[in-house]
């Protein structure tokens, strides 16, 4: 009887424990500045850089690594309930416009730092502006796209490996298939039994073509606007990609799967659309096989290819109403201003970063040489394709809406036989957009 | 020494806890004594779980339904009533009822096999004539699946299923499959993958379970039968599956209800994709839908908890319509039995 008694007592203390574990967790803590961010190497740089003991800051700084969608599902659930909430974020480009156009609710105006944005680049100040004309954040990198290509096949199929050169045959969509065709009918003496294909995945076009529009999803109204160069025309987002399907160009993978990454060092593939930071994550790290024998560590090149575009991109921001407030601002300033930390982490990780008096200067430094470019020096390519970057085109709704029409876009590739016609795919794209997105006005 | 210091405070507060009622009882008039303890063990046992359900299910449910009324959407924090606006917008979408025709459809593709299988396997491992060797080994590996994360076994499957270098892609090829073809793309093969995975990873679960059922029978029943002389078939068909019905009726509801809800894998394996027409997508289930609506684009909490209290109204009516389904034959069982016995004992 008496253990019954001890067991009743013992397991309510352990539920009620826990639930009051629940409720105390809904607190703020409020001792340490909480940095909330999406990725790792980041996450290390506040350590390598910032927090570090020689710098003494006199506070510490928790950082929560998360991954971005739950980072973003739990920012939400903070923002609105106003509990739990960070004191500093690292927000990504295709997802963070929704919090910059709520920018007066939720995040601390950083209008003081106008003045250091001079030598920032003008879209990712733009981006970062609300609609109430505050500065709501700063981006630490810019992520201009190019393409990256294997030298070696380069000089077996075009009898050079040099990045101009090499260019010459990729700088149009009109030569870009026409380049890709001539690598898909290379044997090369039977060193590539299938030929070549140019690309990994024939929809990784998506994102070069949806970061080179004119246009944004949305005008000001909030209406649905579908840019030109996606839909119209033999050398479209729609009729490349059909074309690079139809003919069997690509690799036929679809991004970020097993294959895809393989790809990188397995010699069936050219090149890869990759912005700067891809470089490193998705190429450099896939660059050798499991077994340690195969790399092509050292075999690529950049160009900028046939578009100038954009992908991802960090930005940082102040929530209101931190207790941190001078301490938030001093760190996101320090991220995108300090020549130290912007020139080392460029160098050390083939970065590109916001500021252009500095990434002009690693143009003509040595030291920024790209090893597992085979020497490289990116940062010309990199400047000549961040200057054609447009900020406009940056809308709260972009992840959401890419997706849907890169769906169809395949779907307008592919479905042998049943493959819907340009404008039936269009149509049903915007049912699509219609039926998840009902703040935008589709015709 | 660490055991002996372990059960030294063990004892303590064993006899710390003892003392407190005691004294309680004494302060209580005599008649009460005993009743009053009772109740007072039984609802400090019961009390946590209604905390805990209180702040994890019923307040949830409850913020669910009134959320519903509201116009709460994306960060907007002046939140008004509207009736039932969003029951009869979301009654307009192709997509949402598209998502309950899939999750009704992955769950039928599901659920069918997975209880023909079990109940094979079941009276397989049970069988008393038939010694089958590593029996255990064979149940572990068939319940291994389900241990294992949604995940870990939706990427699993779908780098199987990827196009170009997915195992069993490049075997449909070898089969006579055409190298274009993407199943992603396809919305039957992508709606038969998914219900395979979960048939896969439950059908080890409802395995056990009936082999628990079987194992419940008590043997004089089967021993009986084989001194009368019925066959192996005769006595699964006739003995063990109406004496396990109860365990499968349990499993029907716990699957039915569990397959309503179904989130993990579709949402894992291709998010609800290939997209049909008219915004609607082929494998997206309700659980799905609920949580596109709630936490991308544009957040529609009111829209997203409309579809929630749908699809806890539709599961109320089936586990109703089950439960009434099987307590109405109980009934019916009974009263034929009267009958039965009533006749005979008119013959008598």
């Amino acid at each position: 009887m008496k253990g019954k008694r001890v067991m009743a007592v013992a397991l309510s203390a352990a539920l009620l424990g826990t639930a009051a574990g629940v409720m105390a967790g809904c607190n703020n803590r409020g001792d340490k500045l909480i940095y909330w961010v999406f990725d790792r190497d980041m996450a290390q740089q506040v350590r390598d850089y910032y927090a570090t003991e020689e710098r003494n800051l006199g506070y510490e700084i928790e950082i929560e690594t998360v991954p971005l969608e739950s980072m973003l599902t739990r920012l939400d659930n903070a923002l609105r309930t106003g509990t739990n909430l960070p004191d500093v974020v690292a927000l990504e480009a295709e997802t963070f416009k929704k919090y910059i156009d709520e920018g007066a609710q939720f995040l601390e105006p950083l209008d003081e730092y106008k003045d250091l944005t001079a030598n920032m680049y003008d879209y990712t100040v733009e981006a970062a502006t609300g609609p109430d004309g505050h500065l709501y954040a700063l981006a630490t990198n810019v992520t201009p796209g190019v393409f990256a290509y294997r030298r070696s096949m380069a000089e077996a199929v075009f009898g050079t490996d040099d990045p101009e050169e090499i260019q010459k045959h990729f700088d149009t969509w009109e030569h870009f298939l026409e380049s890709a065709r001539t690598l898909k009918n290379f044997t090369g003496g039977g060193d590539y039994p299938e030929g070549i294909k140019v690309i990994s995945s024939y929809m990784d076009i998506g994102k070069v073509f949806c970061g080179s529009r004119t246009q944004g999803w949305v005008d000001e109204n909030d209406r649905l606007v579908i840019d030109a160069s996606l839909t119209d025309g033999e050398y479209s987002m729609m009729e490349v990609a059909k074309t690079l399907q139809t003919e069997d160009l690509s690799h036929e993978t679809t991004s970020g799967d097993g294959t895809y990454y393989s790809d990188v060092w397995d010699n069936k593939v050219f090149g890869f659309f990759q912005a700067t930071w891809g470089l490193n994550t998705n190429l450099k790290n896939n660059c050798t096989d499991s077994s340690g024998e195969i790399t092509s560590d050292g075999d690529w090149a950049i160009i900028p290819g046939p578009a100038a575009y954009f992908e991802g991109g960090t930005y940082h921001v102040v929530i209101k109403g931190t207790k941190w407030l001078e301490e938030a601002k001093e760190f996101v300033k320090f991220f995108s201003t300090d020549e130290t930390y912007l020139k080392n982490w460029a160098k050390e990780h083939g970065d590109f970063m916001n500021n252009k008096e500095y990434m002009q200067d690693l143009v003509e430094d040595e030291t920024a040489n790209n090893a597992f470019l085979g020497g490289q020096n990116p940062y010309s390519i990199f400047i000549e394709q961040a200057e054609k970057i447009n900020g406009e085109i940056i809308t709260r709704y972009d992840s959401e809406i890419n997706s849907t029409f890169e769906a169809w876009a395949t779907n307008y590739a592919e479905l042998d036989g049943k493959a819907p016609t340009i404008a039936e795919a269009v149509a049903q794209f915007k049912n699509a957009v219609a039926a998840s997105l009902t703040s935008i006005t589709v015709d | 020494m660490m055991r002996h210091s372990e059960n030294s405070v063990a004892s303590e507060g064993v006899s710390g806890v003892g003392q407190l009622p005691e004294t309680a009882e004494e302060q209580q008039p005599k008649k009460k004594k005993f009743r009053w303890k009772v109740d007072y063990y039984g609802i400090l046992f019961i009390v946590p779980f209604f905390v805990v359900y209180a702040i994890f299910s019923l307040y949830p449910m409850i913020y669910s339904i009134a959320l519903s009324l509201t116009d709460y959407e994306g960060f907007n924090r002046d939140i008004g009533l509207v009736g039932f606006v969003n029951f009869t917008w979301l009654a307009t979408q192709p997509r949402f009822w598209q998502s309950l025709l899939n999750t009704v459809m992955i769950f039928c593709m599901n659920f069918v096999p997975q209880m023909l299988f079990a109940l094979i396997f079941a009276a397989m491992f049970t069988g008393k004539t038939y010694k089958m060797r590593g029996k255990g080994a064979f149940k572990g590996i068939y319940y291994l699946p389900n241990i294992l994360t949604a995940t870990s076994v939706a990427v699993m499957f779908y780098t199987l299923f990827a196009r170009p270098s997915g195992g069993l892609w490049q075997l449909l090829t070898h089969m006579g499959m055409s190298t274009d073809v993407n199943l992603y793309l396809m919305p039957w093969p992508s709606r038969i993958i998914i219900a395979f995975i979960q048939f896969w990873m439950w059908f080890g679960n409802s395995m056990i379970t009936l082999s628990a059922g079987i194992l419940g029978i008590n043997p004089s029943v089967f021993e009986a039968a084989q001194l009368d002389g019925a066959s192996q078939k005769d006595i699964f068909v006739h003995i063990t599956l109406p004496l396990i019905k109860p365990i499968v009726v349990y499993s029907l509801v716990v699957s039915t209800l569990g397959g309503l809800q179904v989130f993990d894998i579709p949402y894992l394996f291709l998010s609800g994709g290939p997209a049909l027409t008219d915004g609607r997508n082929a494998t997206e289930t309700v659980a799905v839908y609920i949580y596109k609506m709630a936490f991308t684009g544009d957040m529609r909490y009111n829209i997203a908890s409309a579809a929630s209290v749908y699809l806890f109204v539709i599961c109320m009516i089936v586990s109703f319509v089950l439960f009434r389904i099987t307590h109405s034959d109980e009934l019916k069982e009974q009263k034929r039995m009267e009958r039965r016995i009533a006749k005979r004992g008119g013959v008598a």
